[in-house]
């Protein structure tokens, strides 16, 4: 377990210094130097090289990494020139609000995931499942903008019940508690991710129900409800510890969508608002950050699912 | 009495295979003859092939036969509903919708394949290679699989698009860049299981090189994973196609479908309409 353990951890590692690498990569390649930026569109070529000499900017590449690597380990995410602050900062101001969007909605996503799940499985092949399944691939083939759009329409504007713009308070306290303006972003995060979600659960359930532990359970005498309750809950609840961490790109992606949709002012909106200013210090800041997250989940994750398995935990 | 000479076999013998001791000789039973009748038999599969030929019909056909206008605008025609002229009715620069579907279409089908062929072809060779050779060499390669499927796979694709421009040739390859990750992991998984299978030996027994063995034995055995995950990559690429279009970031000599949903063509929509 304890080697598990450490192996991970040290291939987690590896993984997270390929992908700074890959991340300076695309830095280097795509905006190699932002004295165009600093000293304007029309300097020479004299004053961009005596500007990129002076900050380093013209050093071998390795020169470069290692130095980049440096500000990283320090906390420094680079610079913004185009909004003039510290990437660091605009993350800071921006983060709790975009953490409360992915959170509720994966909260919400698993909490009605897990039962549907389990519903379709016992009432196999039924209307109900067959239902479920019908609404499940609508959803999941749905792009979320699309869903965004239509839930807007439908609920802010034909039948004023929620407000069409996600709430645009600072506080994110003041934000958790405005369910009138938050409700639908979370409502289509949560949506898109029920979607995978309940078909996975759903043939995790099925696949758990033919164990033998659950006919010697019924076998016992035990109730229905309590087989249910108390042997297939538990354990076909396993793969969902492992694809909670694998959603997380998806999660981030669809984030971006929902705050431009919504007009949220989370790090989504931020990551577009760059993108229309061409600011690739943010930009690749933030792609790392979420590649760090991904990383960081799955081995959050797979450590979970030892912890909760005792299965793995033994072998 | 004459001498009868032996008779021929009456013509109608049958001449071809003959059967063994109580068998029975039934139509073709391997190959893409089995594949076509197993696939028509099968309800789902000849609606999703219908399905499938419509859209295309529809983006590529459908142009020569319906002559909707997608390039001259028209500001008296703005945002009208759907009827006579336009089936579909007229964007908020008096564009014909009907059309623009169709030609739209046709530029995320062509990223949606391309990128999808591309991904496929990089993929399965890559973990085919990975699986066979085993050892550090495929530890090595899955953690470069790793590292790129760990990076959010629409941030990479924004970035690009918003510094090299988006046409379907570099769309198709950042996607496909992409896309041929899950394959290469997949491919890898099934030829793990399918060299210690006998046919590996026998092959190997017989000499074949390690290329032969790719692409003669371990690819073609597994080709169902493959066929089942291209269908998703297909999925995938247009969809993430029409969510650059979305953000405002699509192609920009073509129309594509998310484009028709921009932020900004919305909120036209909206002020005009008063909703």
């Amino acid at each position: 377990m304890i080697s598990y353990l450490i192996r991970r951890i040290g291939t987690s590692i590896i993984i997270l210094i390929g992908i700074s690498f890959f991340i300076f990569f695309l830095l280097h390649i795509i905006y190699p130097s932002p004295a165009i930026d600093v000293l304007g569109s029309r300097a020479n070529t004299a004053l961009i090289d005596a500007w990129n000499k002076e900050h380093g900017f013209d050093d071998p590449f390795i020169v470069q990494y290692l130095h980049y690597m440096n500000q990283l380990l320090h906390g420094n995410l680079g610079y913004a020139y185009k909004f003039n602050q510290n990437v660091t900062t605009l993350f800071q101001e921006r983060w709790a609000r975009s953490a409360y969007l992915t959170f509720m909605s994966l909260l919400l996503a698993v909490l009605v995931a897990v039962p549907l799940g389990i519903f379709q499985a016992i009432r196999r092949n039924s209307v109900g499942d067959n239902v479920v399944t019908s609404l499940a691939f609508i959803t999941y083939a749905m792009p979320v903008f699309f869903l965004a759009l239509i839930l807007i329409q439908v609920f802010a504007l034909s039948f004023p019940v929620f407000n069409f713009e996600a709430s645009q308070d600072t506080n994110v306290f003041v934000v958790m508690g405005d369910w009138h303006s938050m409700t639908l972003p979370i409502l289509t995060l949560a949506l898109v991710t029920i979607a995978g979600f309940s078909r996975y659960m759903r043939s995790s359930a099925m696949d758990t129900l033919t164990q033998d532990y659950i006919k010697a359970a019924r076998a016992k005498g035990l109730t229905e409800r309590m087989v249910l309750t108390r042997h297939l809950v538990r354990n076909a609840c396993l793969p969902m510890i492992t694809l909670i961490g694998l959603t997380i790109p998806a999660l981030l992606a669809g984030s971006l969508i929902t705050e431009t949709v919504f007009n949220y002012q989370g790090l989504g909106l931020l990551f577009y608002n760059a993108l229309n200013n061409a600011d690739y210090n943010v930009l690749l800041a933030y792609t790392l950050i979420g590649a760090s997250l991904t990383v960081i989940g799955n081995l959050v994750a797979d450590l979970a699912l030892t912890v909760a398995d005792p299965r793995i935990r033994l072998a | 009495m004459t001498h009868v000479a032996p008779s021929l076999p009456p013509l109608d013998i049958n001449r071809g295979p003959t059967a063994p001791e109580g068998g029975e000789i039934g139509p073709v039973q391997s190959g893409f003859k089995l594949a076509m009748r197993e696939f028509a038999q099968n309800r789902l599969a000849v609606i999703g092939l219908g399905i499938l030929a419509f859209f295309v019909l529809f983006c590529f056909v459908g142009p020569l036969i319906y002559h909707g206008d997608t390039i001259n605008t028209s500001l008296e025609n703005t945002l009208l509903p759907p009827g006579a002229g336009h089936p579909l009715g007229t964007d908020n620069v008096g564009l014909d919708v009907l059309g623009q579907l169709m030609k739209g279409g046709q530029a995320s089908l062509e990223v949606g394949f391309f990128a999808a062929f591309i991904g496929i072809f990089i993929g399965t060779i890559f973990g085919a290679v990975a699986g066979l050779i085993g050892g550090f060499v495929d530890s090595g390669m899955m953690r470069v699989v790793d590292v790129f499927l760990s990076v959010p796979f629409l941030f990479v694709v924004l970035i690009v698009a918003v510094r090299y421009g988006a046409s379907v040739l570099s769309l198709s390859l950042i996607i496909g860049g992409y896309t041929w990750l899950v394959p290469a992991r997949l491919v890898r998984g099934e030829v793990l299981t399918l060299r210690t299978r006998d046919f590996v030996s026998a092959a190997r027994a017989a000499g074949s090189s390690r290329g032969r063995l790719i692409s003669r034995h371990l690819i073609p055995n597994a080709m169902s994973v493959i066929i089942v995950n291209v269908t998703f990559n297909v999925a995938d690429a247009i969809l993430a196609v029409a969510t650059l279009g979305f953000l405002g970031f699509g192609l920009t000599t073509r129309m594509s479908t998310g484009a028709t949903c921009s932020p900004t063509a919305l909120l036209t929509c909206r002020r005009a309409t008063g909703g």
